[in-house]
């Protein structure tokens, strides 16, 4: 008689790319990575691929981050432009 | 330099003055602002920013936002809540099931 069980060779969950890094609205690289380097906007979850915790931590950071003036708002920071590309998205 | 440090000083004596335990002091950095902004007739290009930790009772806010708008050392004025570091749960991208598609608004 077959044994009810659950999957045993189920995957483990996908993981984000933040999953388990705190979002802070001081370090400005890592939110600049999810702006638009042309416009300084907002990349939004079909681009970035974050969970939804994430996503939204990320979008108040940046807003916060905006209206505290550690971030543009019009463009993105020149500085961080040769960061690694985590969105997916082509230019 | 001697104007920062006595903006500072002024502004964490008017701080435990009101009876605010500050329980750090941190620079970071003087860089130029990332736009510029006009404040006290004045439009400024460069600043220096800090962040002070303290504990304090939520009547103290609004008292202190007027002390530091009427101080034309401060360009900007915010307080913010500290950061609780909440359980590390994140499991991960939860694949949504077909019902929670169908039911799910689109915005």
């Amino acid at each position: 008689q077959p044994i009810q069980m659950e999957n045993p060779y189920k995957d483990p969950p996908r993981r984000c790319v933040l999953c388990g890094i705190d979002v802070d609205y001081k370090n400005v690289q890592l939110l600049s990575q999810f702006v638009s380097p042309y416009t300084g906007s907002i990349y939004g979850r079909h681009i970035t691929g974050l969970c939804n915790k994430k996503q939204k931590e990320i979008t108040k950071a940046i807003k916060r981050a905006h209206v505290l003036g550690f971030m543009p708002v019009m463009f993105k920071n020149p500085q961080f432009l040769t960061d690694p590309k985590l969105c997916n998205i082509k230019y | 330099k001697p104007g920062t440090a006595a903006a500072l000083k002024r502004t964490v004596e008017a701080l435990m003055e009101r009876g605010a335990i500050v329980r750090n002091l941190e620079n970071l950095g003087e860089r130029s602002l990332p736009y510029k902004i006009s404040k006290h007739r004045e439009r400024h290009k460069r600043g220096g920013y800090f962040l002070i930790d303290l504990e304090a009772p939520p009547s103290i806010v609004s008292p202190m936002m007027d002390h530091l708008g009427r101080d034309t050392d401060v360009i900007r004025r915010a307080f913010v809540k500290h950061p609780v570091a909440k359980a590390e749960e994140c499991s991960g991208i939860i694949p949504a099931s077909p019902e929670e598609k169908l039911s799910a608004k689109k915005n």
